[in-house]
């Protein structure tokens, strides 16, 4: 391939655009809301007024703050911890939207937290976490306890250049684990830092049934694969979370409850303490659970229910040829720009239609650079589900220091596409050959998501 | 405890620390508190000026009036709150740091303004600083949200490096 896709190629693209997969994604898709005020997020459809209520009380979960177990007064929100990572959904997830990555060298934020996973322990359809530490790193405590650790990033730069000439830097971390309580990590342990994902839009992503998900690809090596979960008693498709290790928004509710806020609930009764941390183990609990069932079905039943905010930069700029040279390049094969939903409405009524969130929920090896490590430090291979990419405009407009990839290591959508590796290396060396307006073409496009 | 000090700027320092605790980026963190009683309604709310750091003692939520509905929808059980005047000399970014997780509103002529920015650290002195564009006149300042009874608190104008951002 050569340095830039001569314009006849784009001409092609676009034509093949305009006759394949990517028409239909012309056609009406379902999911998108205008977001005017963020704190005041927008359902994907019309709800009766039962389920606005339904939706309200989540809104309102997501964004409490939850306070120590016995706290005066504190009734339905009583049971933060004792060690946790952040004391609401809201300080990771703000309004619904992605976490805050990290700005520059230091501790690490909030919405980043390091999961752990015992590599020799548990097995695929059910994973262990560190047999000390659990499966999330508290990086805070209540009163009187110690967190069990902290986490600092250092980034090292890391130049190259386009065939162009044009040169870029990307910030490659490194994960510095201190003060443990309890002493090393497992050396098996795969230290997994992830920040916290958008909201916006899962309800959606979990109306998407299997077999679009499994559908046999023609697409070879960059396919994919997918992962199965044992989950109360049934083995589900994972689809949710930076690996798809959530099987449902229930579940990827109530991990989250349960490691990183030490919240309690009918499905996870437990939270992350191990039978080592005997001085977590003894702390009194907020009730039995500590997230009543009625918060615990209004704040999945919110999320549900969430729309994708539209971008602010859709009108008048989805022309031009970044779309063609999104499905030109390869990138669509992995965030595939249509999928189809089995939705309910509000009066329970089930209605078929497509949502455009350029994922295939399906788990792809990006290679090396962006592999997890266990506690050794020696590289593990993974494989991310495919990031869904609507809402990006949104985020694009309303962030200050927007970050990218499961970590946030990325400061740009640019430095996101030059991470891809593994399966996705093709499609990276051919964003590489574009021409530097094709490149913009292609990132302003992405802007209008 | 009374303080007539005014809490001025050692340095410029960017709003978005997140390296350490912001204790040295807020200099009114530094100094003694002046304790104040935030009203249970607007008329009864006191005016704080900038460029100090104040005590507030607050009241329980359900017994405050709010000059406008807390920007943020959460449970409030167990919650305290209070409603404040604040002048504002001049136009300008201001940082409004707190030392616990109270929501913060501020309320001009009936309106929510929207913040520019914000930071936090859990553990610090202050736990969280939020940036507002401001006009000079008097603006009402709410908090609520947190089952604490008292919250320190100051309003200080941003360091041109900061409002740079």
């Amino acid at each position: 391939m050569g340095h830039a896709l001569r314009a006849g190629a784009v001409a092609l693209a676009l034509a093949a655009a305009s006759g394949g997969g990517l028409c239909a994604q012309a056609q009406a898709t379902l999911g998108r809301a205008a977001f005017p005020d963020s704190h005041d997020p927008q359902t994907y459809q019309p709800l009766n007024p039962s389920g606005q209520a339904r939706f309200d009380l989540g809104h309102a979960v997501l964004n409490t703050q939850w306070v120590p177990a016995g706290t005066a007064g504190a009734g339905r929100r009583d049971g933060l911890g004792p060690l946790f990572n952040a004391d609401s959904c809201d300080e990771c997830h703000n309004e619904g939207a992605r976490g805050r990555g990290p700005a520059r060298d230091g501790p690490a934020p909030a919405s980043i937290v390091v999961e752990l996973r015992s590599r020799g322990r548990g097995r695929p359809d059910a994973p262990a976490g560190d047999p000390v530490y659990g499966h999330v790193l508290n990086t805070s405590a209540l009163q009187g306890l110690h967190p069990e650790g902290t986490v600092t990033i250092r980034y090292r730069a890391v130049s190259g250049r386009y065939p162009d000439g044009e040169p870029y830097e990307l910030r490659a971390p490194r994960y510095l684990l201190a003060n443990l309580r309890y002493g090393p990590l497992a050396a098996d342990t795969i230290v997994e830092p992830r920040i916290a994902p958008q909201l916006f839009g899962i309800g959606l992503l979990e109306a998407v049934p299997l077999r679009a998900i499994l559908a046999p690809s023609a697409r070879g090596p960059t396919a994919g694969t997918v992962a199965w979960y044992r989950y109360r008693g049934e083995l589900r498709l994972g689809r949710f979370d930076w690996q798809d290790t959530a099987v449902s928004v229930r579940d990827q509710t109530t991990q989250a409850f349960a490691r990183e806020m030490g919240l309690t609930s009918q499905d996870l009764p437990h939270d992350d303490c191990t039978r080592a941390e005997q001085d977590c183990l003894a702390q009194p609990n907020g009730g039995t659970p500590e997230v009543s069932a009625e918060l615990l079905d209004a704040v999945v039943f919110f999320q549900s229910e969430l729309a994708v905010p539209e971008s602010p930069r859709r009108a008048g700029s989805a022309s031009g040829p970044g779309r063609a040279l999104f499905a030109m390049l390869g990138c669509a094969d992995c965030h595939r720009p249509r999928l189809p939903v089995v939705l309910n409405d509000a009066r329970g009524e089930a209605h078929s239609g497509f949502i455009a969130p350029y994922t295939d929920l399906r788990l792809h090896d990006l290679g090396p650079g962006l592999a997890d490590a266990l506690a050794s430090g020696a590289k593990v291979p993974s494989r991310w589900r495919t990031a869904p990419l609507w809402g990006l405009g949104y985020r694009l407009a309303r962030e200050r220091f927007p970050t990218f990839l499961h970590d946030g290591r990325a400061r740009t959508v640019e430095e996101a596409i030059l991470w891809h590796d593994g399966e996705a290396s093709r499609a990276r060396k051919r964003f590489e050959s574009l021409s530097r307006a094709e490149r913009q073409g292609l990132l302003a496009w992405l802007a209008t998501l | 405890m009374r303080s007539s000090r005014r809490c001025t700027w050692v340095a410029p320092l960017a709003l978005c620390v997140g390296v350490a605790c912001a204790r040295a980026a807020e200099p009114c963190f530094a100094g003694a508190a002046i304790s104040v009683r935030a009203g249970a309604r607007l008329a009864s709310a006191p005016t704080l000026a900038t460029e100090r750091l104040y005590r507030l003692t607050l009241t329980a939520q359900q017994e405050v009036t709010f000059a406008h509905t807390p920007g943020k929808v959460a449970l409030t059980d167990g919650a305290y709150a209070g409603v404040a005047r604040i002048d504002i000399p001049s136009t300008g970014t201001y940082r409004v740091a707190i030392d616990r997780p109270f929501w913060i509103d501020i309320v001009d002529r009936g309106k929510l303004i929207n913040s520019t920015d914000f930071t936090g650290e859990r553990g610090c002195a202050p736990h969280k600083i939020v940036a507002y564009a401001l006009a000079a006149g008097t603006l009402v300042l709410q908090v609520s949200g947190q089952v604490s009874p008292r919250v320190e608190i100051s309003i200080t104008r941003a360091p041109d490096s900061a409002s740079a951002h």
